[in-house]
């Protein structure tokens, strides 16, 4: 069976002063591809200001992801960060995500 | 994550099984709703998981099987014959596509569109009407619609058997209008958050014409991993009322949990209607105890086989040791080390009872594959059998059941093929056209006995020995009892099948059967009348790996006798067991046969005066061995004796004592029958 990961790319604001990041998020956002990009999510929520996230080709998306999500923007609210959403997803998945009202986490 | 996905294959793999074993047995049992519903429970169960898993083909495969076994638990579908053939075709491919689900060689691909057509057609065509009813949400009839409260949290530890919540959620709005609060306030802060664990829960409303059992029935495959509560809070669609729900709505997002009492109040407050829940006593009486707390009692857990074989190989190395423990407290003559080696030694032998114990698995576990094999076969071979098992709760050692279940699909084949006729032969014959094959298991002393017996043709001694002697395997005025006739059919190269089909008779097999058998232990016996039936009988040990033996001594060696074939022990003079030409002794006035193995084994004749003679079992008959000395009863823990001694046979394996000697553990049936045959040829 193929392991269908996710992709990850931080892409830190060139402006000067300005300390912004976009973490840009394709793929498998699920329970096993978390693991994997973890540390460096949590790295780039530590160390910037605003946190601009991107889910784009998202082919599956779960609960453990939505908690993460929800957690960053729990510790970012704590250290007076930003975070936003960027999401574009397949009428399936937000149909589920609705369907559990996750999709306010999104917001 | 590769643990997760471990586990979910081996749960999987489970699940398919009793999908299987659900299937035939629902075939003699087409209305019995507990089937139906453990079928749709498997199918539900690899759907969820496999979509969690990454599985996708296999969740969407199983996903149109469920579809259509939802219209038979709905009574819309019946079980037919040709619907119970797509379903065991597509159980085989899930098989595949657990191993497989990228779906990568071409074959498969072809296999998997074909099959999934036929679902569809079965679905579609036979069911069109139906069919509609199923995917359409159910028309509420407003006269009926009730209002519940459901509070649904999950274990933290959901996600490890593939559960994913949002389809259970998901499967709540096929059942009427819903508007859920999920709440997280649970979830941690960011570097505390352990991703494999669910943290969120959610308050549920849920407007639906169906009866409180249909909403359990959503939640049936996690009731024991979840805190569920369900309760009736109105006679009427309250989703309607926006008043209503803008309050929960508000109060949900200010406070963590809204409650079934609060929302009652706002019901009351903007309603007139009045509360209907249902007692726990109703509920009860509905569905029996409701699912809503988890009792924290775990009855059985899952342990992979390695560490079980872990565990068993811990235990014999704990046996050998204690063995030189017990030595040396002997030697040392201190009471009190004595009194504490006797503790250790009672205690370790409950530790190797223990271990034994839990290694042991039913030969209930095969019986599905060979259900499907004469199903499937005697179709293919145009036969009508029934296949019955006796004593399936019989327990073996696993590594015994694993070796084990090969040779029995073989010989099965073999009953299938060659032994039950055609209904038309079996007409004629006066025989019921029905032909039976029973596999019954028993324990027999410290062995268990595997017996399958058909009522098929039976075998011909005659055409056996015609054909041992054609093949030049015996001559042709060879005196030969029927046992030993029918014995012929285990030597290599050996088919009597006149027309050498895909099945079975290609000259291999009875032998490679034999001999998988003679790897762990087992004999084999053949017995058959013509026209009546065959009856082969395996004997094996219960366990592999630790033996009860009796040490004994052959001049400067130590063997080990098992002590479950060992009857009685007698002393004789050494004159009465030399040159005898007859080798019989007559011993508390009985005659028995014995072999004398210092001759046998080619050594010089002793000095001492007395011998031992012990009395074995072998077949049906009492033998003597003649050895040395006998030392005493020792728990034998066997080790292969390498590939340099994989030839003989009637050493099975060798012991460490508690001095660090060696013994050997002597095969008392292959010494007997070796040195039986050698006695005839010479």
């Amino acid at each position: 069976m193929k392991t269908k990961d996710i992709n990850i790319q931080i892409k830190p604001s060139k402006k000067k002063g300005e300390s912004k990041v976009s973490i840009i998020l394709e793929n498998e956002l699920t329970i096993f591809s978390i693991e994997s990009m973890k540390d460096k999510i949590i790295e780039s929520v530590m160390k910037y200001d605003q946190i601009e996230f991107a889910l784009k080709n998202v082919n599956n998306i779960d609960i453990t992801f939505i908690q993460l999500l929800y957690s960053i923007k729990k510790t970012a609210e704590e250290l007076n960060k930003k975070v936003s959403f960027d999401v574009e997803l397949s009428d399936d998945i937000k149909s589920l995500l609705n369907h559990s009202d996750l999709s306010k986490v999104l917001i | 994550m590769d643990k997760f996905r471990n586990k979910f294959i081996e749960e999987a793999t489970d699940n398919i099984n009793d999908l299987e074993d659900a299937l035939l047995l629902i075939e003699n049992n087409p209305e019995d709703k507990e089937l139906i519903e453990r079928i749709f429970r498997a199918m539900h169960s690899l759907k969820g998981g496999g979509a969690m898993f990454g599985f996708n083909t296999l969740s969407e495969f199983t996903h149109h099987l469920e579809t259509l076994y939802d219209l038979v638990r709905e009574g819309k579908y019946k079980i037919t014959k040709r619907l119970l053939d797509v379903t065991l075709a597509s159980v085989d491919h899930m098989k595949t596509l657990l191993a497989n689900d990228d779906l990568d060689s071409a074959d498969l691909r072809t296999k998997h569109t074909e099959l999934s057509l036929q679902i569809r057609k079965l679905i579609d065509n036979d069911n069109d009407e139906k069919q509609k009813v199923v995917t359409e949400k159910p028309q509420k009839d407003q006269s009926k619609v009730k209002s519940y409260y459901i509070y649904f949290e999950p274990d933290s530890d959901i996600f490890s058997d593939g559960t994913n919540p949002l389809f259970l959620l998901d499967e709540l709005y096929t059942l009427g209008e819903c508007k859920v609060f999920a709440h997280f306030n649970k979830v941690p802060e960011i570097e505390e958050i352990d991703i494999t664990k669910c943290y969120t829960y959610w308050e549920i409303l849920l407007a639906t014409s169906e009866d409180v059992n249909a909403i359990t029935d959503v939640f049936i495959f996690v009731e024991d991993q979840c805190k569920l509560e369900i309760n009736e809070i109105a006679d009427y669609d309250i989703i309607q009322n926006i008043e209503v729900i803008n309050q929960i709505s508000k109060i949900a997002e200010e406070k963590t949990d809204v409650g079934v009492s609060e929302i009652q109040k706002i019901i009351k407050k903007f309603s007139s209607s009045k509360k209907q829940s249902v007692s726990l006593d109703e509920m009860i009486k509905m569905k029996g105890p409701l699912p809503s707390v988890k009792e924290n009692v775990i009855s059985s857990i899952r342990v992979s086989s390695k560490k079980l074989d872990q565990l068993m190989n811990l235990v014999s190395e704990l046996v050998t040791t204690q063995a030189r423990l017990s030595l040396y407290a002997e030697q040392s003559a201190d009471s009190e080390l004595l009194t504490i080696v006797e503790d250790v030694q009672k205690l370790s032998r409950q530790l190797r009872d223990n271990a034994f114990d839990i290694v042991l698995v039913p030969v209930e576990t095969m019986l599905t594959r060979f259900q499907r094999l004469v199903r499937d076969l005697s179709k293919e071979l145009n036969k009508d059998i029934v296949f019955v098992a006796e004593g399936a709760e019989t327990e073996l050692d696993k590594t015994i059941i694993e070796s084990l279940t090969d040779p029995l699909l073989h010989i099965l084949r073999n009953c299938i093929d060659h032994g039950i006729e055609s209904p038309e032969i079996r007409s004629k014959l006066g025989k019921p056209t029905q032909g039976k094959i029973i596999l019954k298991a028993f324990y027999s002393g410290t062995n268990v006995h595997i017996q399958i017996h058909d009522d098929g043709a039976g075998i011909d001694p005659e055409k056996i020995r015609n054909k041992a002697i054609q093949k030049g395997i015996i001559k042709k005025d060879a005196t030969l009892s029927k046992k030993e006739i029918l014995d012929l059919v285990f030597l290599s190269g050996f088919s009597t099948a006149e027309n050498v089909t895909d099945v079975s008779g290609r000259g291999v097999g009875m032998d490679v059967v034999k001999r998988k058998l003679s790897e762990i232990r087992g004999v084999v016996e053949l017995e058959s009348e013509i026209n009546d039936g065959t009856t082969l009988t395996i004997k094996l040990p219960l366990t592999l790996s630790i033996i009860d033996g009796l040490l004994v001594k052959i001049a400067n060696s130590f063997y080990i006798i098992p002590l479950s074939v060992v009857g009685k022990i007698y002393a004789t003079d050494h004159e009465n067991v030399v040159n005898k030409y007859n080798n019989l002794i007559v011993l508390d006035g009985e005659q028995f046969p014995f072999y004398y193995l210092r001759e046998e084994f080619d050594l010089p004749e002793g000095e001492q005066e007395s011998e031992q003679v012990i009395v074995v079992s072998y077949e049906d008959r009492k033998i003597g061995i003649v050895v040395d000395e006998v030392v005493g009863e020792s728990q034998a823990v066997l080790k292969s004796l390498g590939k340099m001694y994989k030839n003989q046979e009637i050493i099975s394996g060798a012991t460490i004592l508690g001095d660090g000697t060696v013994a050997l553990v002597m095969d008392t049936n292959k010494i007997i029958s070796k040195f039986s045959q050698d006695k005839f040829n010479s």
